[in-house]
Order: C-alpha cells, then structure tokens, then sequence
C-alpha cells in the first residue's frame, strides 16, 4: 500500500498559509492578573480615602490643613492609577482605533 | 532521537513564548506526511486535503498549552486531523464526498500517473480504499501508509484496542475480496 498509494504534491505555500491563519500573540497571564491587582488595591484606596476624609472631618472639623490633606491624597492615588493603568488604556484604544479601521 | 530533541525543543517555544518561527518548523515536519495521509482518505481531494491540513495545524497551535507529551506531537496532530475530516464529513452529504472521489483530480496529482503500471496500482488501491468504511478507511491508513503501531492509533481514532484490531481485519478481508 505505501509503494502504491500517491504523495501529496509539494506545496511550497502550505506552512507560509498556515502560518498567516495564526492567531494574535496572546498575552501572558500573569501580567493580566497583575493588572487586576492594581486595580483593586486602587479602588480600596478610594474607599479608605473616603473613610479617612470622614473621620478626619468628623475629628478636626473642615481646616486649611484638612483640606489640603483631603484634596492631596485623591490627587495621589489617581495619579499613581493612571501611571499603572496607562498601558492598558493605551493597549484599548489602540484596538479599538484597529476595530474601526 | 534527534528529531525528537528538535521537536520537543520547537514545541517548548511554542508553548511557551507564542513562537510562530519555531511552529512554522513544526508544520513543515509534519505537514507532507499529514497532506498525503489525508490525501488518501479524502480520495486523492487535494483541496479538501489542504484545508482539513490548514485547520488541524491551527488548532494544534490554538490548543498548543494542553499538549502534555503523553503521546508523541504527530499522534496529538493526527488525532486532530481524523477529528477535522470526520467533522466535515458530518457537515457535507455524502454526494459530495463523492464527487471529491473523481478520478481526473485522483490522477493529475499523483506524482506516479506517468507510468501506466502504477496508475493502475494506484487506481487498484483507491478501489480497494473506497469499498471501506471511514473508520475501516481511516484505521487501515494509518497502520499501512503511516506504519503506526495499534496503541497509536487507539490514541488518534479514541476506538479501543480490540475495536482497531477487529476494524483491520474487516479490511484486509473487503480489499481480498475486491482483488
């Protein structure tokens, strides 16, 4: 039967094909969890934020000093959120601009 | 050894960093003997062969992380293969399938169709090969063409021991009684 049956004839294009078919790289897990992690720890600052701004109001009563804190922090947390989450904000846009294309 | 060493190194990359360059070597490995595997059981269909090669080397790649190397890369590629040819088969009539069978596309990629001895031989096979069931088809391919041994191809059919053995032999008994 082997000397008999035929060979598939050679196609050079059959691997460059199939390659092209490939999916996208896919993203690695562990930065994807990472990112989450970043997220949540930044939504329980806002909530300890929010929790210290009342008792620190309820405390010591609306000073100079007490506003400056309360607007600083917020300041803060969002920046170091943005920092952390630009990437993947301009991982988003970037797909969705591809999308639309 | 040696290719076994290279494959389990490109499959390594594979799995581990998305390597296209590495699965592109893989495909070229194993793609002639998948193509004329698959040749001979779509009945010589050389695009049918093509495609039903395309979407098992895509889904070896999409499903490249659950190979756990219990069975060899080639045996996990074919099971694959059967599964995508016997989906199809699912999906299309049988007309189809046997409009696929035409002799003209059999014979014009048949590197051996300049000699009339093993056109015969070749037609002789196909004869004998389309008196099978799929699964007779299927098996006796993969044991004859292929030279796998029976626990292989219990691995890529998921038919057991005893079920290849009885299928073989039903086989051998329908191509000796064609002849």
């Amino acid at each position: 039967m082997q000397a008999e049956l035929p060979d598939a004839p050679e196609n050079e294009w059959f691997t460059p094909r199939v390659v092209n078919r490939l999916p996208e790289r896919r993203t690695a897990l562990l930065p994807r969890i990472l990112q989450w992690v970043c997220y949540i720890v930044a939504f329980a600052g806002v909530v300890c934020w929010g929790w210290y701004s009342v008792d620190l109001l309820m405390q010591e009563g609306l000073t100079p000093s007490v506003f400056i804190a309360l607007a600083l922090m917020p300041v803060l947390l969002v920046g170091i959120g943005a920092l952390i989450a630009m990437p993947a904000l301009r991982r988003m846009i970037a797909d969705e601009t591809r999308l639309n294309d | 050894m040696r290719q076994r060493l290279e494959e389990i190194k490109l499959l390594a990359q594979c799995m581990a960093s998305d390597n296209r360059e590495a699965f592109s070597r893989l495909v070229e490995m194993h793609q002639q003997g998948l193509r004329r595997f698959l040749m001979n059981l779509c009945g010589g269909d050389l695009m049918l062969t093509d495609d039903i090669a395309q979407e098992a080397f895509l889904k070896a790649w999409l499903s490249i992380r659950q190979f756990h190397g219990l069975s060899s890369f080639r045996t996990w590629l074919y099971r694959i293969a059967v599964n995508e040819y016997m989906s199809y088969r699912r999906r299309r009539s049988n007309a189809l399938i046997d409009q696929a069978l035409d002799d003209s596309a059999f014979m014009t990629c048949s590197p051996q169709a300049d000699t009339a001895s093993a056109a015969e031989a070749s037609i002789d096979t196909r004869t004998l090969l389309e008196g099978l069931s799929e699964t007779e088809r299927t098996v006796a391919l993969l044991f004859y063409l292929e030279e796998m041994p029976i626990k292989e191809i219990v691995k890529i059919t998921g038919i057991t021991e005893g079920t290849v053995k009885s299928h073989l032999s039903r086989a051998r008994k329908k191509m000796a009684r064609i002849q």
